[in-house]
């Protein structure tokens, strides 16, 4: 079916795009570099085709452009909005609730923490946020990989479940493959069984007592509490608002942000609190991913265009005996490949009109790219982070992570699988 | 009511941003939430189901973005340029000692480059050129109003230099041909008359210091390909039927290749990367700029610009007077909206293609935006990037740009009756 040239050359381009992507270290060209270039050269390339007058052109771009806009703008502002609760010290209070002597318990507190934290304010975030407490409490090195794998896992499955809480989720929400409450009501209880199945097995591994420091019990200023709440409530406000007025995501969440904004403003207004305030918080912002999320999400819709994704997911569903089992794989790959281009394609590949809104393709798709991520440590944004923050080996969570986390998906798919939808 | 609470809101968020120093509120904030305001506003005026709502912002989302990438695009390449102190080699090429000259210099730059690239982008370069090149706060903001007026003056005589006039020349109104050689002339004097008065304003010689400093590594080489990213948008579009912001990001693209591949050895460079440099743009003032775009597409969207436009032909019985109204009112809000109105209610077998009116309301609305510092989008973008005071630019600025514009639309009236 692919007999043109420009599509063979479409596919080239974003085959060699995507290597470059996932080997960043070696070509010493940074992702988001790749990804940006990538885009704009295979649109350059779907639009050399002849068939589009210069109006359909705009018009065929305009929309997806509006589409990934929206994503990115949300993300940011998602971003923004954790990074100035971070500022104002907001999370020092979880520190408190985790000045426990058993090992074990401080596992399942920092676990619950992720778990719920995650679904508000993104397991990205919090999973950084979490490990960063941690690693000040335990001194231990295996014990903090192990608490860290737990928040992960944790962190993972909780994002998976909310339409806020991870980007692929958030993706599929603002694509309108899936609503805010029945993604909440449909997906939580295999998430937090996949959550509790994954703390069960690593908390054998810990064992005893930290010892004794004197944990000083640290005073929380109101405003940084304050600061806490408005934040996710804010967050919080924009899928209740979606459902309301109608307002998109997007939108709500500027609106938000505008709020903490003024709110900011007018509190630190002396020159010496001036870093507390929003435009010198957003300095602070990695630009690369919106502009990696960018490039990937550019080259994806130019396969779509093109007609390669339509094509392919025709194969895949002849080849799959059913699209349970397409969701499935996408966790597999998930682990090794980059959730965001996956889904992105799989939102590419099949049209809404075949698999309608809060079908449980999306759904098991939500918790499988999201969850799915968490079995290798690079095959989620969360586990990279986590590797880069506490160096820890790829073969040490291969070895005693791994086993865990597949078996905590397995158990959180099955409880979907018999109790949510009869698939 | 629903109307009524609009403009309400939308008032009080064009004084807050006024205002923003006597209030402390950042004026991107105040941008923010009078869109967000306005658009939930605008939702319960639209009878159909929440789930479509999301179709009326997405229509104009697809524009406002655009724009938004394009200005991250080229203030990204005119920061990696600044890191590399590219700059430098433009300051010793110009080298010119007085500053008048250097303020009609910059003025017909930008007039030319205006002519062939839209405004904004034309001010969003000429502003960040400047930016680095001119030290002092006060002559800065003088010559940057220069930019805008020159910018603004520039896209009216041709039909791909504004937004406004482009709808004239693709509605059918205006012929190419036509707008040229009816408008260059007022156009061309709407600027020379603005920067008359103005350049009273600039004293002395622009002082050594600013004219030395030695560039960075590589520096030469990067500036030429980052204004040549810029300056090439044109060629791309042209090329590839992709919009500008597609070329801005694929110039920034080759040029953060480029420095990567330069600088990986060189751990001590390591500020000069792309990535890094990034890290300097000011996001504040893209969001003011997202929120202004956001909150007039609100305004567009439940039809009081065309309301007003209604009014203005009720009211006034003069083709020319309503031309210079709807110019003096696209200093108050936006012009794209005034013009899509005007073109709405006349018809074209009442003003025949390249009748006089359509040219008027051409040069109407592309340059009375200057008047007001909130009224173009060169304006906007100038005090979003500067942080000039509105009342700066009404002091200083709008006299002038006030003395071009009814000039230039003397030159017209004159021209008319000789031709």
């Amino acid at each position: 079916m692919l007999n043109a040239p420009v599509d063979w050359l479409l596919i080239a381009i974003c085959v060699v795009g995507y290597l470059f992507i996932m080997f960043e270290q070696s070509v010493k060209i940074g992702k988001a570099t790749s990804a940006l270039l990538m885009g704009v050269i295979a649109w350059i390339i779907e639009f050399s085709r002849t068939k589009f007058s210069h109006e359909e052109k705009s018009e065929i771009f305009g929309e997806h452009l509006s589409n990934i806009a929206q994503i990115i703008i949300f993300i940011v502002g998602v971003l923004t909005i954790v990074e100035v609760i971070n500022s104002h010290d907001g999370f020092r209070f979880i520190k408190n609730y985790l000045a426990e002597k058993s090992k074990r318990k401080v596992l399942w507190i920092a676990g619950a923490f992720a778990f719920f934290l995650s679904a508000v304010l993104g397991s990205l975030t919090m999973t950084i946020v979490l490990v960063a407490l941690i690693s000040k409490i335990a001194e231990n090195v295996e014990d903090r990989w192990i608490i860290g794998s737990g928040i992960l896992l944790a962190g993972n499955a909780g994002g998976a479940f909310s339409p806020v809480g991870d980007i692929t989720s958030t993706m599929l929400w603002i694509g309108e493959q899936l609503t805010s409450s029945r993604m909440v009501l449909d997906l939580f209880v295999p998430s937090l069984v996949c959550a509790v199945i994954a703390l069960l097995l690593l908390q054998w591994r810990l064992k005893g007592n930290f010892p004794s420091i004197s944990y000083e019990e640290e005073k929380i200023s109101p405003i940084s509490f304050a600061i806490f709440c408005l934040g996710v409530g804010a967050i919080l406000l924009v899928p209740i608002m979606k459902g309301l007025t109608g307002l998109p995501p997007f939108m709500g969440i500027l609106l938000g942000l505008s709020v903490i904004w003024l709110v900011t403003d007018l509190l630190h207004r002396s020159e010496e609190k001036a870093h507390l305030t929003i435009p010198r918080i957003i300095t602070k912002l990695d630009l690369r991913g919106a502009i990696f999320f960018l490039g990937i999400l550019l080259a994806i819709d130019a396969l779509q265009t093109a007609g390669i994704l339509g094509r392919l997911a025709k194969t895949l569903l002849a080849l799959a005996p059913s699209p349970t089992w397409i969701s499935l794989s996408t966790a597999l790959v998930s682990a090794v490949i980059d959730n965001i281009p996956l889904t992105a394609g799989m939102m590419g590949m099949f049209p809404l009109e075949q698999f309608p809104t809060n079908h449980f393709l999306w759904q098991l798709l939500a918790y499988s790219a999201g969850v799915g991520g968490s079995i290798l440590l690079i095959g989620s944004a969360t586990g990279v982070a986590f590797m880069s923050m506490e160096k820890v080996p790829l073969k040490w969570y291969l070895k005693n992570i791994s086993i865990p986390a597949l078996l905590a998906f397995v158990a959180g798919f099955l409880t979907y699988k018999f109790f949510i939808c009869q698939c | 009511m629903l109307i009524a609470a609009i403009i309400a809101v939308f008032i009080l968020g064009y004084l807050a941003i006024i205002f923003e120093h006597k209030i402390g509120v950042n004026k991107a904030t105040s941008a923010l939430l009078t869109a967000g305001l306005l658009w939930i506003l605008v939702f319960q005026t639209k009878e159909t189901l929440p789930q479509q709502h999301l179709h009326f912002l997405q229509e104009e989302l697809g524009g406002v973005i655009q724009i938004v990438l394009f200005l991250l695009g080229a203030l990204a390449i005119v920061e990696v340029i600044n890191a590399h102190k590219g700059f430098a080699h433009v300051s010793s090429l110009l080298n010119i000692k007085s500053k008048r000259a250097f303020l009609w210099v910059v003025g017909f730059i930008t007039f030319f480059l205006s002519a062939v690239l839209d405004n904004l982008t034309t001010a969003i370069v000429m502003i960040s050129l400047i930016r680095k090149v001119v030290h002092d706060k006060e002559d800065r903001w003088l010559i940057g109003g220069a930019i805008v007026i020159a910018a603004n003056a520039g896209g009216a005589w041709t039909p791909i230099g504004d937004v406004t006039t482009t709808m004239l020349w693709i509605g059918g109104q205006l012929s190419s041909g036509a707008i040229i050689k009816s408008l260059f002339l007022p156009s061309i004097a709407c600027l020379v008359l603005a920067l008359i008065p103005m350049q009273f304003f600039l004293k002395g010689e622009v002082p050594e210091h600013s004219l030395d400093a030695k560039g960075g590594p590589h520096s030469l080489l990067i500036l030429i390909l980052g204004v040549l990213a810029l300056v090439s948008v044109p060629l791309f579009k042209y090329l590839t039927g992709l919009p500008p912001f597609m070329g801005i990001l694929f110039g920034l693209g080759l040029l953060w290749i480029i420095t990567d591949l330069l600088h990986h050895n060189h751990p001590e460079r390591h500020n000069l990367r792309v990535a890094e440099v990034i890290k300097h743009i000011d996001i504040p003032s893209v969001v003011f700029f997202l929120g202004i775009l956001l909150a007039v597409a609100a305004l567009q969207e439940v039809g009081v610009l065309k309301a007003m436009a209604n009014y203005l032909d009720r009211t006034l019985n003069s083709q020319a007077l309503i031309a210079i109204f709807i110019g003096l009112l696209s200093a108050v809000v936006d012009n794209v909206p005034l013009v899509a109105a005007a073109m709405g209610m006349y018809d074209v077998s009442a003003y025949p293609p390249d009748s006089s009116f359509w040219k008027m309301i051409a040069y109407a609305a592309g340059t009375g935006g200057s008047i007001l510092i909130i009224g173009s989008a060169a304006g906007v973008v100038f005090m979003g990037l500067e942080k000039v005071d509105f009342f700066y630019y009404l002091k200083r600025v709008s006299i002038c740009a006030a003395i071009g514009y009814f000039g230039g639309f003397a030159v017209y009236l004159l021209q008319q009756s000789f031709f």
